[in-house]
């Protein structure tokens, strides 16, 4: 299952020398290993039940990650992505009370989310507004149609058609939902790795007027993210929601910290153009670790928030230190070898 | 009227404001003629003032932020943290004096915290603000558990209760002496100046000698303190001060910031315009609430509002560079 | 500076001229419209009432059964209701304050709460009061004078009996630890009656109580089914030696309740005494995982409310009063169970709707007012 750490090497981006990034993942890998091995020792966690209620944690936010990674990676963000899980999962709740089977509700979730997620993309390339500023926006349009929803956004009493996906386990403790998030994951990763349009979203990400250069159209690349962003998004509220009995729309309000969090944890900056969706991985699973481990060491939810800010920064300074410390490093070691260091603007 | 394309920013900023006064007005005729024109008693009219002054106050601090084409997502949490630490402190050692004084400091501290990343790393403020927000509403969380400061001085509520000759809340006279202070800087002294020359190309800023770092470290600094302000406000009006405090100011301050005419992107900015968006926004928060439509329609209304003006000035923006090169 | 100045100088004039031109015809509609004082409306023609009403939040059966009951009392006396609330998990006092604010300008002839929250708005309640508007809460009350009633459900003290009893009697042979669950540490009627079961159980610790301890922290599990679902989880995951549970909000129940089947509790192995809605229990008193619960009835609740409130205006009961006699004095409160001839009223204004209502399996169909706004209701 620790798999995930091992050497994948995703389309890395060719600014650093490779021996750095294989360190930075590694890095990262072994210190997730280590928290997993420390929580695994203490009681909670041993019992199948703390082992399924994880393995169900990790699912969604590993999709969820995966979507928020790709809009990273070109410059963008949506901060409105929790929100939106939010109407995914209500709309294929309310489909599922009418007495549908998943495969009318999935497709609702996945058709809800697309749909979002695609008037994010419109406001952001169309009308060029930047996606910060619109994606705040739009997590108030998003928390307006709760209240518009039939019973403000609560779906109650919901039966097996909708919980079967949540509950059903293999081997005993495996739930199908997590399954399925490394099915997209693996998905995922060869696609990053074999096909052309991953090489446009580093390339947009790293240097847009370079893109464009390039021949790449950013503002499709983006969009086209979001349509995938919206599709994920879907797929993760089906993986949040189906072991609930109840779904309310705003339980995933502010989600997307969390997402974030894992995201440039594992190595995405938040100004484009590097990461790799190895380390989002990695990062998820770190990041469910913490959670796990403060509630049972009884923190409860209030350092959550304070947590995912502190560990933000961290990161985020790291990075910034690691540049130049870097540049001086690069220039004095690798003195006579070709690579120039490209200007780190962002 | 020939419209100048290069020295236009003063002529655009009147005109513009020109249509938000009438905007205002027509806001409250329409609300007036919905609610049976309950919104024109001087109580009611002079009284959703109240609410507006926390806003305003953000909202001209983000004026200057934003002008600079920054940003600052953390007020809300900062006005929070504030709040809980003013709370704390007086629950604790009963002296309000000192209570007001942790409160600033509170305020003056997140915003040197988001002011130095982002005047000293290259870590764009969007990032930054996201984090702060994160970690300054986590440590509001954290301070009270769930606790809410509820006890304060009999005075402390004064500006809730009083008002000049009876009818202006003094909140909202605070507002506009601060308005006319942050205009005054704004388009008077050379403050002003540099924030727009920083928003518009921070490059040429710098080699023209504006200390970049230096005022982007006050402005959101200052951005700090203004929050701590909004939440003695807040208090002196709601005594009880608990971590969701600011939670959906955010967003209303921003938005009052681009109603006005302050462009996101930096480089045009318009303290006025936030004046009278800021009063846009109260009267429409009111007007809702008269017709029976509290709640969340408001925060709706309001994002549906922001993306049309983005858009429409994005648009404005694109049709501008169009006609310039042609 | 010329423009600056002229600028402000005309937004100065503007907003002046616009509030005192106002002033002029405002003043003559504030004295038209509202009817506050009682012998304005004995020289007027009798004039429709308007309340406006406030729960904690919406869309929870409780509430919704309060929503129903208060309707019909407005319908039946001719008054209008204005009812104004936030969907669960998005409640806050601010909100409710804002509330306030508009049913103050608005002129309406009282205001009918219940307060999440004692302390935060009660200027604002007083403002109400100066102006002449009735201020009467319900089901959560503020400090005392920021109202003029309380229209208490039950006397606090009866609900600490009745559960710390149950309880005590449900554990009687083994005893052990019980935690209490309540909604939020600011709920004043939550808080009211953990003291009174915590009164009844010390009264009784050496005797009846002799086997039972109680766990030293209560868990507050928000307004939120969700927070409140993983709140009790997080309670029992830890604290596997809890043999008893006091579930005393309305999401307290049912998240007890998934807790225990969750984390897959033997049915009998932990004993829950809660307030909830019966309907909403149903499935939990079918499996034996709850034996009862106690409530009262909603519906009742919000009848009384309005009815008092509007008495209240019309000067036919005052403060100082210590009975009051309403509609449903006399009538049926639950099955065999009807209500005294009169409501007590208590020195401190609390206006005492009923006796807490024991509500097993064979009784809990006699609920009002939910699922249907009929249900339950008999004559």
């Amino acid at each position: 299952m620790m798999a995930k750490s091992s050497k994948i090497q995703g389309e890395a981006n060719n600014r650093f020398n490779p021996a750095k990034i294989l360190n930075k993942e590694m890095v990262l890998g072994i210190i997730t290993l280590i928290a997993f091995v420390v929580l695994y020792s203490l009681t909670n966690f041993k019992t199948e039940a703390g082992l399924t209620t994880f393995l169900k944690d990790v699912s969604y936010l590993l999709t969820a990650s995966i979507a928020l990674t790709l809009i990273i990676l070109t410059g963008n963000i949506d901060i409105s992505a929790g929100t939106m899980m939010g109407l995914c999962g209500y709309a294929a709740a309310y489909v599922a009370k009418l007495g549908y089977e998943f495969y009318v509700y999935i497709p609702v979730a996945i058709v809800v989310g697309v749909l979002l997620a695609g008037i994010n993309g419109i406001i952001i390339t169309r009308f060029k507004v930047p996606s910060i500023v619109a994606t705040l926006a739009m997590i108030n349009v998003h928390l307006g149609l709760f209240i518009l929803l039939p019973s403000g956004g609560w779906v109650e009493n919901l039966k097996s058609n909708f919980t079967f996906l949540g509950t059903t386990t293999i081997l005993g403790f495996i739930p199908i939902i997590f399954i399925i998030s490394l099915v997209i994951l693996a998905f995922f990763l060869v696609f990053m790795k074999y096909s052309r349009f991953s090489k446009k979203i580093y390339a947009v990400g790293g240097n847009n007027h370079a893109a464009v250069l390039a021949g790449i159209n950013p503002d499709r690349v983006v969009m086209q993210l979001f349509l995938l962003e919206g599709v994920l998004i879907g797929i993760s509220s089906i993986l949040f929601y189906t072991p609930k009995t109840i779904v309310q729309a705003n339980s995933t309000y502010g989600m997307e910290m969390l997402f974030i969090t894992a995201t440039v944890v594992g190595g995405t900056s938040i100004m484009g153009g590097k990461g790799k969706l190895v380390g989002t991985a990695i990062g998820v699973v770190l990041v469910s670790i913490i959670n796990r481990a403060m509630i049972f060491l009884g923190f409860q939810d209030y350092y959550s928030n304070a947590v995912q800010g502190v560990v933000i920064l961290i990161v985020v300074l790291l990075a910034v230190i690691d540049l130049k410390k870097l540049k001086q490093y690069l220039r004095r070691i690798l003195s006579n070898n070709q690579q120039t260091v490209r200007r780190e603007n962002s | 009227m020939e419209h100048k394309k290069a020295a236009k920013k003063p002529k655009f900023t009147i005109t513009y404001i020109g249509i938000l006064i009438a905007l205002l007005v027509g806001l409250i005729a329409l609300f007036a003629v919905l609610a049976e024109g309950t919104i024109l008693k001087p109580s009611v009219l002079f009284g959703l003032t109240e609410n507006v002054t926390e806003v305003g106050l953000m909202a001209l601090a983000l004026t200057f932020v934003i002008t600079t084409g920054g940003i600052d997502l953390s007020v809300g949490s900062t006005m929070a943290l504030s709040a809980v630490m003013l709370g704390m402190t007086y629950e604790t050692t009963n002296n309000i004096a000192l209570a007001i004084f942790v409160s600033f400091l509170t305020g003056l501290a997140c915003g040197v915290l988001n002011g130095v990343i982002i005047a000293k790393t290259k870590i764009a403020p969007l990032v930054t603000t996201l984090a702060t927000m994160s970690l300054y509403y986590g440590i509001a969380r954290i301070i009270s558990g769930t606790n809410i400061f509820s006890t304060y001085p009999e005075g402390f509520t004064f500006l809730a209760e009083k008002k000049l000759f009876n009818i202006v809340p003094y909140q909202f006279i605070l507002f506009v002496v601060f308005y006319i202070i942050f205009a005054l800087f704004f388009y008077r002294a050379n403050i002003g100046r540099y924030l727009r020359a920083i928003g518009y190309n921070e490059k040429a800023a710098k080699f023209m000698g504006v200390g970049v770092g230096t005022n982007k470290f006050f402005i959101y600094t200052l951005t700090g303190l203004m929050c701590s302000l909004a939440s003695i406000i807040y208090l002196s009006r709601l005594p009880a001060a608990k971590p969701d405090i600011g939670l959906n100011l955010n967003l209303e301050a921003i938005t009052a910031v681009v109603l006005g005419g302050t462009n996101i992107m930096g480089g045009v900015g318009s303290v006025s315009g936030t004046f009278i968006a800021v009063l846009i926004l109260g009267v429409l928060r009111k007007g809702l609430q008269l017709i029976g439509l509290g709640g969340n329609i408001y925060n709706f209304i309001l994002g549906i509002l922001l993306v049309i003006c983005l858009i429409g000035f994005s648009y404005l923006d694109y049709v501008k560079k169009k006609r310039l090169r042609n | 500076m010329r423009k600056l100045l002229s600028k402000t100088l005309v937004l100065t004039v503007v907003l002046a001229l616009l509030g005192l031109g106002t002033a002029g015809c405002g003043s003559q509609k504030t004295t038209d419209s509202s009817a506050d004082k009682p012998s304005a409306t004995q020289t007027q023609p009798e004039k429709k009432l308007k309340m406006g009403m406030i729960p904690k939040f919406t869309g929870v059966d409780y509430f919704i059964a309060v929503e129903n009951g208060a309707k019909k009392a407005a319908s039946d006396l001719g008054i209008t209701l204005d009812w104004q609330g936030d969907p669960s998990g998005q409640e806050s006092a601010a909100k409710q304050q804002a509330y306030i604010q508009t049913f103050i300008d608005k002129g309406y002839d009282a205001i009918l709460v219940s307060a999440l929250d004692a302390k935060s708005y009660a200027v604002t309640l007083k403002q109400a009061k100066e102006k002449g508007i009735k201020v009467i809460t319900w089901d959560a009350d503020v400090q005392q004078d920021a109202r003029d009633f309380f229209i208490n459900q039950v006397e606090n003290s009866g609900i600490g009996a009745i559960l710390m009893g149950n309880m005590g009697k449900e554990l009687a042979s083994k005893g052990g630890k019980v935690a209490i669950v309540s909604s939020d540490p600011n709920a004043s009627n939550q808080n009211a009656w953990i003291k009174a079961i915590q009164d009844d159980y010390n009264a009784k610790k050496s005797s009846d109580y002799s086997k039972i301890t109680f766990y030293d922290k209560i868990i507050y599990a928000g307004n939120n089914q969700a927070e409140a679902d993983k709140s009790v989880a997080a309670l029992l995951t830890q604290n596997p030696d809890i043999t008893g549970i006091f579930a005393i909000s309305s999401m307290a129940v049912p998240a007890t309740a998934k807790a225990c089947t969750d984390l897959k509790k033997p049915i009998g192995s932990v004993a829950i005494q809660g307030l909830g809605v019966p309907v909403t229990a149903k499935d939990n008193m079918t499996s034996g995982l709850m034996k009862s619960v106690v409530l009262w009835q909603p519906y009742d609740l919000g009848y009384l409310a309005v009815e008092f409130s509007a008495k209240f205006i019309k000067g036919e009961v005052k403060s100082g009063d210590t009975s009051f006699k309403s509609t449903l004095s006399g009538k049926t409160q639950l099955k065999d169970a009807k209500y005294a001839d009169s409501h007590k009223i208590l020195p401190d204004g609390q206006v005492i709707l009923g006796l807490p209502i024991v509500y097993t399996i064979d009784t809990l169909d006699g609920f009002k007012g939910y699922p249907d706004a009929n249900s339950g209701i008999s004559k």
